[in-house]
């Protein structure tokens, strides 16, 4: 069995709404109201049910048997009127049929400012059809070239929510823009949305921000309008379709599953017991609008330039130098801005790089968008370039051109800014340009290298990181050493050569000490042989003991003296001339005798003895 | 026989060939090791190798430099000062060292430097700036040299007649020797233990009058501040003082020192 029942929310609301009443001078009015009379199978429907006055309590909204009606809002508003307070309570409610028909909503009472008020019976006809004569439609006015308005088919679907899309232009050119409104029409019953992105080769889309919202009637019928702009710029000629607009929406709708309390209370009996709860819940639904067609035309090859830049739109371009005069080998900043309507993100450099006598460096350009919601895209970009010239002289600097589209005027224009002359003055004389053969400039106009950062200085590389700094064991006991000997060695040498020193004259004074010992003793021997008749060995004798003598006396083997060296002996000894005489007298007679053969006598060899005795006994004195 | 002999004497004459030279090679792979993995960016276990090298006691400037630019690469400017400090010991004529070594000084939150005040003022600063100059082996080497010299040239003078001209100028030449000698003595005295101050969870380190933590504390130092230690560790506590001469005790968890 097919179970109707009225589903109410928010009764406690109602319940718990009490106006302040007024002295009762003004009576209270209630009133009811639909969007429309007439829809589709699915579609929602607005009630609106005004109450002033006071005293009102509850509103109990009547049963259809195939309608679905649900509370969707209330606002309130306070007036004074002849000093009296107000109170205006608007409630709205969705109103959905189930089944195609015509329907009566019946009168709704209430008690206001003490007397009964009643609503007037509203009446709704739902087609089975699934397209409304109510929804908002879309004509084709005027001539599409003349930038009128090409509306496209609203998309229908069962949440009676629209989507339309309308451009300004249908024929646009290659790279002009066409800026399209889309607007989404509902009931009141859209949470939100996301919109799907689209990408396509044959366009480029552009979204803008922000979006206007309105109400609109469309054919009688009152509509919340959210209304969007998106911006096109087809890339290629002829045929293309701008894919339709997509929305990813959230809507509100009711469910029809039974509540276990319905159930219940229905057993009791319903009326009283019917507080049947109503449950809404969003859907994600996507809608979508119908695709937009465009008659791309191509640009014209009628008057097309040989240097035509590609840009599409209406643009004005400026240039601008730093300075009309300079020093050769100096900087001057040219700069070219272009801007307008269009897009100019593509626009190459419109200065020329080849400017004879000069070198040019260009800057990387600056490009800024504006997207404007009514006019479109507005762009400019900015080139700048450093011209240094090498030659003296006046330059003229050549134009800034650009060849450009207009699709506003429908042909090709040449946009030109002129930069004027340029004087170039001899190069100051540490800038003159290197040439072979000249001297190179001098440092007047270099600048100290500026340091931008610090850090620690790199590894040290291909070092040998395993040999010691510091002194080993190994070290240690090598140079302790090697120190204190090489410390000793000169003093023990020292002490080595002192005695050494010492010993070797010790044996000189011992022998100079002894040289008289030694000669009387060998004189004696030498008396003893005269006393024994001997003359020859006396002699012999005594000559020996003097040579021995002299020898001790002077460190040297006696026997080899000569008689030259026994004079050194003794003049080194102090001895006279006188003295020398002796000697030579002596050692005279003694060498006849041992070479000559001569025998001498006693007395003579008595006296010689005696001679020489004397002479070192005086010696010896000396 | 003559042949064993022979062969005993090769044999003998290769392994002390081997036995100093597998040392090099080895040390080189290691150095190597570190500079591929320094190159790569690897810094933490550059620091490891150099860092294991220098804790096995190895005492070379070049390996404390090393050691310091790596520690430094990781944001550790204690460790970091302590190994540019550990070079200067044993490099003290490196320009790389001592350019370092003002780097970091120029980065340290205290104002201090790696000098002490009474060795840079007074009428021997010159003195201890030419000790410093060189490492106690260098002066070392030098003293020997100069008494080898000494001694040649007097046992000369001594030993052989004619060339007894060279006595007189050989004793004066004593001098010489004392020089290098007196540096030596003077770079020994100075004190070359030299060490930085690691923060622990970026608090300063504290410098105790005592070496205990129940002591007072005279002042606090931060990351990288170098100090001189002045004697040996006592219960855990290090006695240094800084280049302004203040002086105190610093716990050994709170510092870094490599010599």
């Amino acid at each position: 069995m097919f179970r109707c029942s009225i589903h109410i929310i928010l009764k406690p609301l109602i319940l718990a709404f009490t106006l302040v009443g007024s002295s009762g001078a003004l009576g209270g009015t209630i009133t009811s109201s639909l969007d429309r009379t007439e829809a589709s199978l699915g579609e929602v429907l607005v009630m609106t049910v005004t109450i002033e006055g006071s005293g009102a309590t509850e509103l109990d909204v009547p049963q259809v048997d195939g309608l679905v009606i649900q509370q969707r809002g209330v606002s309130q508003s306070t007036s004074f009127i002849n000093g009296h307070t107000r109170q205006e309570l608007t409630i709205n409610y969705l109103v959905q049929a189930q089944r195609p028909g015509k329907f009566t909503i019946p009168s709704m009472s209430l008690e206001l400012d003490g007397k009964k008020e009643s609503t007037l019976p509203l009446t709704i006809t739902i087609n089975s059809d699934s397209t409304s004569s109510n929804t908002p439609r879309s004509s084709q006015k005027g001539n599409p070239n003349s930038n009128k308005s090409l509306k496209n088919a609203a998309a229908q679907n069962a949440t009676g929510i629209t989507i339309e899309r309308e451009c300004d232009k249908t024929q646009p050119y290659v790279g002009e823009q066409v800026i399209c409104a889309v607007r989404i029409y509902h009931r009141g019953n859209l949470a939100g949305g996301q919109k799907i992105q689209q990408n396509s080769t044959e366009y480029r889309r552009f979204a803008t921000e922000g979006e206007r919202q309105y109400q609109k009637v469309v054919n009688g019928q009152r509509y919340a309008v959210i209304e969007l702009k998106e911006i096109f710029v087809p890339l290629k000629d002829g045929k293309v379709s701008l894919g339709p607009f997509e929305l990813d929406a959230r809507v509100v709708a009711w469910n029809r599953r039974g509540n276990p309390l319905d159930k219940f209370f229905d057993r009791l009996g319903g009326g009283m017991f019917n507080f049947d709860m109503a449950f809404t819940e969003e859907t994600q639904v996507t809608l979508k609008s119908e695709p937009t067609l465009l008659e791309v035309k191509p640009l014209p090859s009628a008057g097309r330039p040989a240097n035509f830049s590609g840009l599409v739109g209406q643009y004005q371009i400026t240039a601008q130098k730093t300075t009309d005069r300079l020093a050769a080998m100096d900087t001057l900043t040219v700069t070219v801005n272009i801007e307008g309507i269009g897009l100019l993100d593509t626009a190459a450099s419109p200065f020329t790089d080849n400017l004879p006598g000069s070198k040019i460096y260009a800057d990387k350009p600056e490009y800024k968008e504006q997207i404007d919601p009514n006019a479109g895209i507005r762009s400019a970009k900015t080139f700048k370039y450093a011209v240094v010239p090498s030659q003296p002289g006046t330059m003229q600097l050549p134009a800034v051109e650009l060849n450009v589209f207009n699709p506003r005027l429908g042909q090709y224009v040449t946009l030109q800014a002129d930069l004027g002359t340029l004087i170039v003055d001899p190069a100051k004389a540490e800038q003159k340009p290197l040439v072979l053969g000249q001297q190179a400039p001098t440092g007047a106009n270099q600048q100290a290298v500026k340091a931008l950062d610090q850090d620690l200085l790199g590894l040290h590389r291909d070092v040998d990181l395993a040999s010691s700094h510091t002194i080993t064991n190994v070290e240690k006991w090598t140079i302790a050493p090697l120190s204190i000997l090489s410390l000793l060695a000169p003093f023990s040498t020292l002490a080595f050569t002192t005695w050494r020193r010492k010993r070797q004259g010790d044996t000189d004074g011992i022998r100079r000490s002894r040289a008289f010992k030694d000669f009387r003793a060998l004189m004696n021997s030498s008396q003893k042989a005269l006393a024994g008749g001997h003359p020859a060995d006396a002699l012999n004798g005594a000559y020996t003991a003097f040579k021995i003598y002299l020898g001790h006396k002077s460190g040297r083997q006696g026997a080899a003296l000569t008689l030259r060296d026994m004079e050194q002996v003794l003049i080194a000894q102090g001895a006279t001339e006188e003295q020398l005489g002796r000697v030579r007298e002596f050692v005279g007679a003694c060498e006849k005798m041992a070479f000559g053969g001569m025998q001498p006598s006693h007395e003579t060899v008595k006296i010689l003895s005696d001679r020489v005795s004397h002479l070192v006994e005086e010696l010896e004195k000396a | 026989m003559s042949n064993f002999k022979t062969s005993v004497a090769r044999v003998t004459f290769a392994l002390v060939v081997i036995s100093i030279t597998s040392p090099s090679a080895l040390a080189q792979d290691f150095a190597k090791k570190a500079e591929v993995l320094f190159d790569q960016g690897n810094y933490s276990d550059a620091e490891k190798i150099y860092s294991d090298a220098a804790a096995q006691g190895a005492a070379n400037g070049h390996l404390y430099y090393n050691l310091g630019i790596t520690a430094y690469r990781q944001a550790k400017i204690g460790e970091a000062m302590a190994g540019f400090l550990a070079a200067r010991s044993y490099l003290p004529r490196d320009p790389d060292v001592a350019a370092n070594l003002k780097f970091m000084e120029g980065r340290i939150k205290d104002k201090l430097d790696s000098r002490v005040a009474s060795h840079e003022a007074g009428p021997f600063a010159f003195w201890f700036r030419m000790a410093r100059s060189f490492t106690a082996k260098e002066l070392a080497y030098s003293t020997v040299f100069c008494l080898l010299l000494w001694a040649l040239l007097t046992n000369l003078g001594l030993l052989w007649s004619k060339a007894r001209w060279l006595l007189p100028t050989a004793w004066y030449a004593l001098v010489v020797p004392c020089f290098p000698a007196a540096l030596f003595i003077t770079n020994a005295s100075m004190g070359h233990q030299w060490g930085a101050v690691i923060e622990k969870n970026h608090s300063g380190a504290k410098i105790y009058s005592g070496p205990s933590k129940r002591e007072s504390v005279l002042f606090e130092l931060h990351e990288g501040a170098p100090v001189l230690v002045r004697g040996p560790k006592r219960e855990g506590f290090w006695p240094i003082e800084l280049s302004d001469g203040k002086k105190g005790w610093i716990a050994a968890e709170n510092m870094r020192v490599w010599i």
